[in-house]
């Protein structure tokens, strides 16, 4: 479970989290949306212990993310956005050292090691560095190692960067089955029919507050449209793109 | 017990050792990207081992040169200095990172570490460098010091173990000031204190041991010897551990005892408050460095509008297109990429220490009046050194990920960008520094024969810009930094010395038959142009032959 109080964060005179309040239980995919710079990946960033709040609180399974970050820390995987790993090591370095960071038995870790890259089609790459892996691959083995010590809650921003179409697919299948095991799924991105497929629920934040909460469902009733794509243009106040591209490609042509 | 202690400080050893494992992993493997190496192919050598090997080659020339002319106290204060000041510019140019790595918050500011199991494996990997590279300082030194004036054999063991005990210490004070700049000021204006205080101890590595004597006024032809009594010892951490190691030949006098208390009571607690204190916060540190960098980027889009102001009004000197793209590019790099400039402008130490040193001892003279003022040419030879470093960093760049461009655009001409970044570098740098040369000569000689004093420099370190510019296969800014990188360029200057020794040559010449100096100038004229040309036709063929390995 996430909970978060009048959570907010501040960088000078800019506020990139303001007042943010929800909770997320377990077993539920919640979708978190909003315009480039709206603060999601800040919120995430809060959440996972990498940045402090300026105000306000947030509990992770019960635990305060101030006052307990290692008992909070052990109970989460993260995807993040920038999908930043140790390259030089191999993926099989790699994940055993996230393993033993976790504590996890050295056989046992082996062994979901060796699983996690046949799932993802990577074991004849185990033991190559990762400098010479492409995108997708890199971002397999940080999917693995969000998941390698079975959190209970799990953050992705944009966790299908850079996959392909049966990589996402199986990504997708699979925040849906940890779901069902009763995990919390905290899921940010831009790619809204994803969302739209895999989400229970949906919060849209904006200049930091959050301006739409509730299910596809609710937020249709709410707002009288009938894709995500048109909610989310409507409660971020977006401007016609039809005519913006109209601009764009004339001062293309001219 | 261990464990229990361990638990008591809040470190996690199975963590420690994982991260230390995973940590010498990563700084021993060369990055393929660095090599353009394709998927599957990997390069297990680092840049790492050509450190050990230069600094085991510094080690023998600094022993072989002074071990003869000393005593014991003197061997170990000098080698002692020349090895913390070098392990000090090693942690600040390229090691730094290991004591707190912007890498670190995005995969590890995540995972359950405390405080302190970070602080401990970092300080692990840290004082690993500190020990392989100090050893290969002070190892060779050690041996040879049991020949030095008044020692014994047990000199080896005794000086290697105090000197290792000097590098931990300098190791502590590394951190210390690193930590308390990440406390005071941001992440990247750490990076601008950084290149200043590696300029500065490139300052002191140059000219330091010839001021010391001098101060100390205990130098004698043939013969150092230091005095222990004299009060500047208190001041110098080096003299504290020298003393340490004369005292168990010489006695331990009032003095000697009070030096040597100096060297093991600081690094006692250095270590110490850094390990109480700086622990702690060592988590803190790290959501700093991450916090900061987004401010940073928060506030970027100031920055573009003055550059673009700056940039409107400069003088143009470079062709349109791509050169001229080269230039603003490199212009652009050198202003915010703080990695580049930390490694970069430090270089520049050299010839200013040494400018500053001959200007202090008088020994800037007219080469044309008298041969003793041929001394005058060395700070200026060491612009060969300078020009040198600027190849080995060019190539490289934090942000080199954006280099794809450069394969991507419809370039007609390659290797204009690499002419457009070299230009900046000489209109920026190399002419202010030679103008700056210029106005102190004229202190000390004639308006004209400074004037061409400069001149034959300027034309020299030209050439051997244009001769290295042969052999350069790279896109500017185009490559991820290594570890180790700059300090290979101890290893290389050294390879270099033929070419240093040429330079040498060539102005003795034109100072010993002046009657033929200007024709002198003219043939390095034509040569600079006709290196230049060649460069040109050679970099451009190779360019458009390069692949993209990104």
């Amino acid at each position: 479970m996430i909970e978060l109080k009048e959570l907010t964060r501040t960088f000078g005179n800019f506020t990139a989290v303001d007042n943010v309040s929800f909770t997320v239980p377990s077993g539920q995919v919640c979708g978190y949306l909003g315009p480039n710079g709206a603060g999601k990946t800040t919120t995430i960033k809060m959440l996972t212990g990498l940045i402090r709040p300026t105000s306000g609180t947030a509990a992770i399974e019960g635990f305060d993310i101030l006052e307990n970050p290692i008992e909070v820390k052990k109970r989460i995987g993260y995807v993040p956005e920038s999908g930043a790993l140790y390259e030089k090591l191999t993926p099989a370095e790699y994940l055993q050292l996230i393993g033993r960071l976790y504590h996890l038995e050295e056989e046992p870790l082996k062994r979901r090691i060796q699983e996690f890259l046949q799932l993802f089609q990577l074991e004849k790459h185990k033991n190559q560095r990762m400098d010479t892996f492409s995108k997708g691959m890199k971002q397999k083995i940080v999917v693995a190692s969000a998941l390698l010590h079975n959190p209970s809650v799990i953050f992705f921003d944009e966790p299908l960067n850079g996959l392909d179409a049966n990589s996402a697919l199986l990504v997708k299948e699979l925040i849906r089955k940890l779901a069902n095991q009763g995990k919390t799924i905290f899921y940010s991105s831009h790619i809204l029919e994803v969302v739209e497929k895999i989400c229970d629920r949906v919060i849209i934040i904006d200049h930091g507050r959050i301006v739409a909460d509730g299910s596809i469902h609710d937020l249709q009733e709410m707002t009288r449209e009938s894709s995500l794509e048109e909610i989310f243009s409507q409660v971020t106040h977006s401007e016609d793109m039809e005519e913006i591209a109209e601009a764009f490609s004339r001062i293309i042509v001219s | 017990m261990i464990q229990r202690i361990l638990q008591k400080y809040m470190i996690d050893p199975i963590q420690v050792k994982a991260l230390f494992i995973a940590s010498l992993k990563l700084d021993f493997r060369k990055s393929a990207l660095a090599r353009g190496m394709k998927l599957g192919k990997s390069s297990k050598k680092s840049t790492f081992w050509y450190t050990i090997l230069s600094y085991f080659l510094i080690s023998i020339f600094m022993a072989v040169g002074i071990f003869r002319v000393t005593d014991v106290a003197s061997y170990s204060f000098l080698i002692i200095t020349i090895s913390m000041v070098m392990l000090a510019m090693a942690v600040i140019i390229e090691f730094h990172e290991i004591i707190i790595n912007p890498l670190d918050a995005d995969i590890l500011g995540h995972r359950p570490i405390t405080s302190r199991t970070f602080f401990v494996a970092r300080l692990a990997n840290l004082f690993f460098y500190i020990t392989v590279m100090g050893a290969s300082l002070t190892l060779f030194p050690a041996v040879l010091g049991v020949w030095v004036k008044d020692s014994h054999w047990t000199f080896a063991p005794l000086f290697f173990a105090i000197s290792w005990l000097a590098n931990l210490s300098t190791a502590a004070y590394m951190i210390l000031f690193y930590t308390l700049l990440v406390k005071w000021v941001n992440y990247d204006r750490l990076k601008d204190i950084l290149a200043y205080v590696q300029m500065a101890l490139t300052f002191i590595l140059v000219i330091g041991y010839q001021f010391i004597p001098r101060m100390s006024e205990h130098i004698r032809p043939g013969q150092i010897a230091f005095q222990f009594e004299n009060a500047w010892n208190f001041l110098v951490p080096s003299a504290w551990f020298a003393g340490l190691t004369a005292g168990f030949y010489s006695g331990f006098g009032t003095h000697m005892a009070l030096l040597s208390l100096l060297a093991i009571g600081s690094t006692a607690i250095l270590l110490t408050v850094a390990f109480r204190n700086i622990s702690l916060e060592y988590a803190g540190y790290l959501q700093k460095i991450s916090t900061r960098v987004e401010r940073f980027e928060k506030s970027r889009p100031k920055r573009e509008k003055i550059s673009q102001t700056r940039s409107n009004n400069r003088f143009r000197w470079v062709r349109r297109g791509e050169e001229e793209f080269g230039y603003e590019l490199t212009a652009t790099y050198l202003k915010r990429d703080r990695t580049l400039r930390t490694r970069l402008f430090p270089s520049f130490g050299i010839p200013l220490a040494m400018l500053a040193f001959f200007l202090y001892e008088g020994s800037l003279q007219d080469p044309f009046n008298n041969m003793k003022g041929f001394s005058t040419i060395f700070p200026l030879i060491f612009l060969v050194y300078v020009v040198f470093f600027f190849y080995e960093i060019i190539s490289t760049s934090e942000n080199w990920k954006g280099s794809w461009i450069f394969w991507a655009a419809p370039l007609e001409k390659p290797s204009a960008l690499f002419w457009g970044g070299a230009k900046l570098f000489l209109i920026r740098y190399i002419t202010p520094f030679f103008l700056l040369v210029f106005l102190i000569l004229v202190t000390q000689m004639s308006p004209w024969h400074a004037f061409l004093v400069t001149l034959l420099n300027l034309l020299i370190s030209l050439d051997y810009f244009m001769f290295l510019a042969l052999f350069n296969t790279k896109y500017p800014l185009s490559k991820p930094f290594e570890r180790g990188q700059s300090n290979m360029r101890f290893l290389l200057t050294v390879l270099f010395i033929p070419v240093f020794v040429v330079g040498g040559g060539i102005e003795y010449m034109a100072f010993q038959y002046s009657q033929y100096f200007i024709l002198l100038s003219l043939v390095l004229l034509v040569l600079l142009i006709v290196l230049w040309k060649w460069a040109d036709y050679l970099m451009d063929q190779r360019l458009k032959k390069l692949e993209y390995s990104g």
